[in-house]
Formats: structure tokens, sequence, C-alpha cells
């Protein structure tokens, strides 16, 4: 493949300074080829971070996109996503847009080049040395250069998106606008040929070392035309009944899993799987496909020990994913009958969080964690968890519906807040009360119904044999306040695995005497001695 | 109260029209209810005597004309627009009334039947009034626009208050004259300030009978259907048949607290004060038991109210022959039943969401055939067996059904609300 294209990229920093918030790259996945600048904007650090952010999103994204969305899909999606939680998290962080950056970004498919700009960093193409600029500035100059469109700056972006054909001998250029401050279009016509590295340097030599902002540049030269593009049969059809003994693609159906008859227990050459078909209605509503293909997507994608393994067959004649089959119970069928170990409930603690820490890596949330989700099952006779549903996880910050199980969800998603860390953690806090009493917290929740929240039970009240931090661990998780919620998996894991550091937790509501007996007492006998030695003065007086 | 919003947003002259024509309609609708004993005794004059059955099955069409025809009109309003609709549903009432007056006490029985399906198609203005209001405002205002209309429901004790006592002055033929003047003016109104909205406004989308099909696919419909036949056909089969029902079981006491208490010789009118003074609840109650479905959850509080129901209908049936004792309960019966109509509705919209139009239709029609059923057993129960307590029986073990609904759309219910469904409110 490398020699279908040559590529490079390169920055420097702005004066004399050591980093620059320019954040760029340029990667080959399978038959595509990414490449990506962005300009951090807004106070240096949050700037900084969401150009960087934004560039590893981008190039995570499209290394497992979904096969069957094409290039514009996935790059209005993709971009959607990263601007949405960009934008979201930094009205949480610091209540106004803060993580601000441009996107510059082409992917390359055989002989075609997708394209999408957000901000002013200029996108340019050389054929036959006459330079073209492909990309629009976002900005206006009405008073001095301002953006218009920036990543994370509202809550819908509205990108510039390109396509052209390229040919044999073409150059690519994606830059800051640093560079087209230093450099005429000649200029950059005329060096663009030698690399990023070499135009970058020529610009810099230029202002005597000086750039006066951060500069960097990506270049790609197509060297060769890719002339396997292969344009995917992915028109699958949906199963609009399925029934016991079923074969499909070698798969036999044995039983359904789930009341709504998509999930199967399946045989195949004697091995157990699990097959998940995408609803019925999905042969005509191009949402819930879509939400099915992600779904399918994240399933594949995320390989990792938390998680059933799952495949989505080569050359499968219906649409649907395989999953390998866990052996076991679920832990609602556990704790129906026993509350968990308390050892063991801690090591679920732990397995949430950490799985849930897998999950934030890609910017994404289980969104659905619950007793029901989770399956105990032997390894070396070890009992270990796995978590399964892949249906609910979706990018953190995404949805603001109430999607998912209503006694799990946080008390600020029934306000229309998105889904956060801080909502995952109260899911956990609750099924780990389940898991400890048989009880929920809040009692159980209709899905239509806008619960009051009154103050929970102490779990130590059905189950004496919790320990004091544990419970307060578990308390704080379910704190129906999410600012005297843990805000973070790390914070709460690092409870768990340091019981002696974890402050006891009292409801906002306790009496100063609950919480802080000792400060009272103190403070009630130096009360009393004063008044006693008072008394004794003016007796003696 | 977002008042202030419905004059700026919408039509309110619609809205205002919608509001008269439908609440007078159920006004109309339920009329028969407390003239029931005048008509049957002014039958009996001219050697026509109503059996317990045949009260009965006069008090029940125009709830069957109501369930049935609120479908048609419902297919109508998507063809020939609301407007339209309305002045033809509204003509057929106001020539009924105008007929059975100048018939008046010498119509025969099967003409009576005949106008009460006439005054059926004043039940279906539902599936007329409501969508029309609704048209043309924002989906946010809509629970308010419904909650106007549902005020209707306080139509039938209007009646029972007023209706005995015009028919003891006037005789009963009057009432339905006054019915008919009123109706007039009303559809004077309504064609002077009722518009149907412009394309621009709101684009019609017409229900398919396949629409029904694949909604009739869905278990959670045929459950809601059977929630709302017992609550609502409780309401509206109570609603109904209360005059007769009270004057068959506590005539006696009645007459005597009308003559200590009431100053009212008239013992026809006392009963039109009793059953007024139930219905009221169950018609007030109604937002409060939306409120309380919101609050608690809409099957937690069901269950409450369907089990109330069931317990209560037992008491009635097996325990209670004191009057102010019956008077109790069948208030708390008709509460329940008022509440429970609420919680459904507190669902419906919720659950179905853009088919809320045709669910509307669905559950309406199931809860018009629930009173149907219970206004036939109760006088299918008094002429076999001269007692209402197998009606009354049959009615509990309605209501322990739904329960046993409501326990299996729990099941269904505990599970992930997908991203699309996403039960936005």
């Amino acid at each position: 493949m490398n020699s279908l294209y040559k590529t490079a990229a390169f920055g420097l920093a702005k004066g004399s300074e050591l980093q620059s918030d320019d954040a760029y790259g340029v990667r080959l996945f399978d038959d595509i080829l990414v490449g990506v600048v962005c300009d951090g904007v807004g106070s240096a650090e949050a700037g900084r971070e969401a150009a960087q952010r934004t560039l590893k999103y981008m190039l995570d994204n499209f290394k497992t996109r979904p096969q069957s969305w094409d290039i514009e899909k996935s790059l209005s999606t993709f971009i959607k996503n990263i601007n949405e939680i960009l934008y979201k998290e930094s009205l949480l962080e610091f209540e106004r847009p803060e993580m601000l950056t441009t996107l510059s970004i082409v992917v390359l498919q055989g002989s075609r080049l997708y394209g999408a700009n957000v901000g002013d960093s200029p996108i340019f193409l050389l054929r036959d040395n006459k330079l073209q600029k492909l990309s629009i500035d976002h900005t206006t100059e009405e008073h001095g250069h301002i953006l218009t469109q920036a990543i994370g700056m509202s809550e819908k972006v509205e990108p510039y998106f390109f396509e052209n054909f390229v040919k044999t001998g073409d150059h690519i250029l994606l830059c800051s606008d640093g560079l087209t401050a230093v450099l005429s279009e000649e200029e950059i016509a005329q060096k663009l040929p030698l690399g990023a590295s070499n135009l970058i340097k020529y610009a810099s030599k230029k202002v005597d070392d000086n750039l006066p902002d951060d500069t960097s540049a990506v270049t790609i030269q197509i060297k060769q035309i890719d002339q396997r593009v292969r344009l995917k049969q992915q028109n699958l059809p949906i199963p609009q009944s399925l029934s016991k003994g079923q074969v499909i693609d070698g798969y036999r159906l044995d039983r359904p899993l789930i009341q709504n008859e998509r999930t199967w227990l399946a045989t195949n050459k004697g091995k157990k799987y699990v097959l998940k078909f995408p609803p019925k209605e999905a042969a005509e509503d191009s949402q819930l496909l879509d939400l099915f293909v992600q779904e399918a997507w994240n399933a594949k994608r995320l390989k990792a020990g938390f998680f059933p393994k799952a495949v989505i067959p080569k050359n499968r004649t219906l649409r649907y994913y395989v999953m390998e089959y866990i052996e076991g119970d679920t832990l609602e069928k556990k704790i129906s009958k026993h509350p968990l170990h308390i050892d063991q409930a801690v090591d679920l603690a732990k397995f949430l969080l950490r799985s849930s820490q897998y999950l934030l890596g890609f910017n994404l949330v289980h969104g659905d964690i619950k007793p029901q989700n989770i399956i105990i099952t032997k390894r070396r006779d070890k009992e270990i968890f796995k978590l399964v549903d892949f249906g609910s996880i979706v990018e953190i910050f995404s949805i603001a519906s109430r999607a998912g199980t209503p006694s799990y969800l946080a008390p600020e998603r029934f306000v229309g807040e998105p889904i956060s860390e801080g909502s995952e953690i109260f899911a956990i806090g609750v099924t780990l009360y389940q898991a400890l009493t048989g009880h929920y917290p809040y009692g159980e929740i209709e899905p239509f119904q806008k619960p009051t929240f009154k103050k929970p039970k102490p779990v130590s009240h059905y189950n004496k044999k919790v320990p004091l931090w544990l419970e307060s661990v578990i308390m704080r998780a379910i704190e129906r306040d999410k600012n005297r919620r843990y805000k973070h998996y790390s914070e709460m894991l690092y409870e768990l695995e340091n019981p002696k550091k974890v402050k006891p937790y009292f409801d906002p509501s306790a009496s100063l005497i609950e919480r802080e007996p000792l400060k009272v007492y103190k403070t009630a006998f130096i009360v009393s001695a004063v008044l006693n030695f008072i008394l004794i003065l003016m007796l003696l007086g | 109260m977002k008042l202030g919003e419905l004059k700026s947003a919408g039509h309110l002259p619609t809205l205002i029209a919608a509001f008269l024509y439908f609440d007078f309609s159920f006004m109309v609708w339920t009329m028969l209810g407390p003239l029931a004993t005048e008509i049957a005794s002014s039958l009996a004059k001219h050697g026509y005597i109503l059996d317990a059955n045949q009260k009965a099955t006069l008090l029940a069409v125009p709830i069957l004309g109501g369930a049935i025809l609120r479908i048609v009109l419902g297919f109508l309003v998507d063809n020939i627009g609301p407007k339209k609709t309305a002045i033809i549903a509204q003509s057929i009432v106001i020539a009924s009334l105008f007929y059975t007056f100048f018939r008046g006490e010498n119509i025969t029985y099967y003409e009576l039947l005949a106008v009460a399906f006439g005054l059926g198609f004043a039940g279906a203005s539902f599936a007329v009034a409501l969508p029309q209001a609704g048209q043309w405002y924002p989906p946010r205002l809509q629970g308010l626009v419904l909650g106007l209309a549902g005020a209707g429901n306080i139509g039938v004790v209007i009646d029972y208050i007023f209706a005995p006592k015009i028919a003891e002055i006037w005789g009963w033929p009057a009432v339905f004259l006054v019915g008919g003047i009123l109706s007039t003016i009303i559809l004077l109104t309504y064609i002077l300030l009722a518009k149907d909205a412009p394309p621009s406004v709101y684009q019609p989308r017409k229900k398919k009978l396949s629409d029904y099909l694949k909604l009739l696919r869905d278990k959670d419909t045929w459950w809601f259907s059977l929630f709302y036949a017992v609550s609502f056909g409780g309401f509206v089969g109570f609603a109904n048949y209360m005059k007769v029902y009270l004057m068959d079981v506590y005539k006696d006491e009645m007459a005597q607290i009308g003559l200590q208490l009431l100053h009212e010789p008239n013992v026809q009118v006392v009963a039109g004060y009793f059953g007024a003074l139930c219905i009221f609840a169950g018609a007030m109650l109604r937002p409060v038991g939306g409120a309380i479905a919101d609050k608690i959850g809409g099957v937690k509080s069901l269950y409450i109210f369907f089990g109330g129901v069931a317990v209560l209908a037992t008491l009635n049936a097996l325990l209670v022959s004191n009057f102010y004792l019956a008077i109790f309960i069948l208030f708390l019966i008709m509460s329940f039943l008022g509440m429970a109509n609420g919680a459904v509705f507190q669902l419906v919209p919720q659950r179905f969401g853009k088919d809320m139009g045709i669910m509307t239709g669905i559950v309406g029609c199931a809860g018009g055939l629930g009173g149907t059923v219970l206004v036939k057993t109760l006088g299918w129960s008094k002429a076999a067996f001269d007692s209402y307590s197998v009606g009354f029986f049959i009615f509990a073990a309605l209501a322990a059904l739904a329960l046993v609904g409501l326990t299996m759309v729990k099941t269904r219910w505990r599970t992930t609300w997908g991203v699309h469904a996403g039960g936005k409110i």
C-alpha cells in the first residue's frame, strides 16, 4: 500500500515555545488514507486538549469505522459526535465552550478524495503546478479575524464537505493557518512537493525562526491510484421472523434468549454462540438500522476481557452479528437467592469501573449497567464477571433522553442532562446496592414516571455484613446530587482499592453530631468547661 | 398554567369552539342516564313496561354508538376535514333531540333506541374536536389541549343536577327541547368560530387501516384497551346507569332523605343529586390520577386504582345495604375509576408516541365498549337474579383481570428502553 502514497507530517510551535496547540497526523487503514490537522483555539490548555482529542478521535474511529458506512456518512457522524462530546464536556467543566479546535480532514479511498473542514485550517490540492484551495474558511472579518465555526463551539456543527477525484502526481496539503500567514500561495506551491517537514522549516527560516503562530502541515503525495476499490455489498436483508431450528450461515438457532426473539442461542459445529439480529422495524427505519450497525461495530471493536467476544461473519447472508456464548447465570438471577459476598461485591465494583474506564478510552459509555447485563462465569475455577449487551453503548454525552433502564438512571437524566461518567457511576452504585441488599435504593422506577428520589436506606440496614467503608463508597455512588457523587471512575476505583482512605458517608441532611461526633463532643466539653469556670468565678465573686 | 401561551400560539377561536362542542356533546351523550327512570314510567303509562334488560339496552346504545362512531368519524375527519364532520354529526344529534321532543310522551321504545344511537354521534365528538383543536397547536401544548377537553366529563354531572328537575316541571321531553336548542346554538357558534388548520400549520397524515392493524399486533395495545375498558367503561357505564340503580335499590331511603333533609318531595330529583355527587368525583379526579401516575408511575398507580375498584365493587356486592355506606362506596369507586382514566392517559401518549392519534381512537373505542358491557351486565344481573350483586362481581373480576394485565405490562417494561425509543417527554 505504501507504494500508493507518500505522506509526511510536521509542526513547530510559535516563537520559541516548546508546545504547540496544533495536532496533526496521517494514517493508512486498510483501503483508506486519513490525514488530519487540528488547530486548538480558546484558552491554551483546553484548546490544545481539544485539538489532540479531536485528532485521536478521528483517527481511532476511521480505523474501526463500520464497514457499511460510506466515507461521507462516517465523516459527518464522527465530526458531529466529537463536537458534541467537547461542547458538552466544556459546559460541564467550564460552564462555557472552552475546548475549541479547528478540524481539517481528508480521506482518500481509491481515486476518490473526501474532505471536510471546520474553522480556518486550509486544505490545498496541487495539480500540474497549480494550487487550489479545497476548503472554505469559517471566519468573519467584521470584528477582526473571528472563527464562525469550530469543533466544540456550539451544540451543532456545520462542517464544509467536499469531494474530488485525485490523479497520480497530485499533492494534498492540510495545514494550520500559521503556515498561510507566513508563506504565499506561490511559495507553498513551490515547496509542497518537498514534504511537510521541508515546508514548515522553510516557513520558519523565512521569519528567522520566530513563527508568529503554531505551524503544522500534513502532506500527501499520490504516487499511484488504488485500483481495488471494493464496493462492498452491504444491502443485507433483515429477517422478519426467526424460528427454532432455522440454520443461518451454518448457525442453527436453538432458542431465543430475550423476549423480543431477536437474540438467539445458536450452535455451529458443536459450539454455542449467541446471534443478535436487528429489530424487525429496522427494515423500514433507517435510524434503527444505523443503531444496529453501530452496535455491531462496537461489539466487534471492543476487544477486551470485560465483554463477550464478538465477530461480524465475513460472508453472512443476513444482517446479524455473532457473540461467544458465556456459560453462567446473570447477576440478577444469582442475587435473587443470596446477596453477594463482600469480597465478590468489591470485585464486581472494580470490574464495572475498569470496564467503564476501558469504554471511556473510546469516548463511550455502556448506558445500561444493571444486574441483568452482568454474567457470572467461571474461568479456571475462579468466578469472573462479563458485561453484556452492546445495544446501549453510546458516545459519552451523546444522549440526553431517558434511554436505558429507568431504575438505574441517575436523577439528572430524568431532567434532560446527558449521559456521563457520573450517571454511569450511579448505575454501578445501584447495581452494587442491589447485589448486597436485594433492594433498589430508590425503589423500582417505571418508564414513564417522574420519580422522586427519597433518602435511601443505608446498605447496612439490609445487610449487616457490609463494612462501613464499602457502604460509604456505595452511598457516594448513588448520591442524588451529582456534585456530591464521584465524578470520575478513577475516584471511586481509588477508594475501593484503598479502604482505609474512605471517609464515612453522611447524607447531606445528617446532623452535625452524626457527621462529626468527636468535634461536637469536644466543643461541648470546652463550652461546658468555660461555663463552669465562669460559674466558679461568679460564685467566688 | 400555560394558558397565556394558548392565546399566542395556534387558533384560539377554534379551541373555544371545539371545547364548547365537545364538552356540550358529552352532556348530550349521557342525557338518557338521569332521565331513564322518568322515561320508563312514561312508557309504562302508555302500556309499555320496560324490564331491566331493556332499560339497560336503552342506556347502552349511546355508549356503544359513541364507541363505534368515533372510528367512523375519525376516518371522515381524515377525508373531509374536522369541520364538515362536526357539522354532519352535530346535525344528526340535533335532529334526534328535536324528534324526541316533538314525539313527546307518545314515543315508542324502538324510536327511543334509534334516538339513543343518534346521541352516539355526540359521544363520538372526541374523534373530531380533539384533533381539530390539537392540529393548531405545537406538540408541547397538546397535553393542555387534551386536558381542557377532558373537562367534558363534567357534562354528565350537569345532566344529573338539572335534567330531573326540568323533567319534573315541564315533563321529560322538555329536557330534549333544551338540549336541542342549546345544541343548535353551539353548532352555530362552532360554524362561525372553528376553522380547520391550513396545510401550512398541519399536514394531515391519513390514518390507514394498516396502521390500525400494525398497532393491534402490539400486545400493549390490547392491554391498554382493557385498562380503559375498565376505567372509562366503568365511569361512563355507571354514570349512565347510576339513576336506574339508585332508584331500584335505594328509592325508599332517598325519598325519606329528600323529604327530611332536602325539602325535595320528588325522589327522581334526589336520585339525580346523589348520582351527580358520585359522578362528580370521577370527573374531577381524572387529572389528579394523571398527576399521581406521573409521580409514582402509571403502572403502580393503576395497581392501586384497579385494586381499589375490585375490592370496593366486591364489598358493594356482598355486604353493603346501608344507603349512606353505599353512596360512600360508589363515590370511592367513581373516584378510583376517574383517577384510573387519568393514569391510563398519562401512559398512552408516552408509550405510543407518534401513533397517539390512532391509539386514542382504539383505546377510546374500547372504553365505550366496556361501558356498554357494564350497563348490559348490570341490567342482566337485575333481570336474571333481581339483584345487582352478580353484576358488581363481574365488574370486580374485570378489574382483577386488569391487575393481571398490569403485571404482564410491568414485567415487559422492566427492560431497556432503546436509544431510539428514548422515552422522551
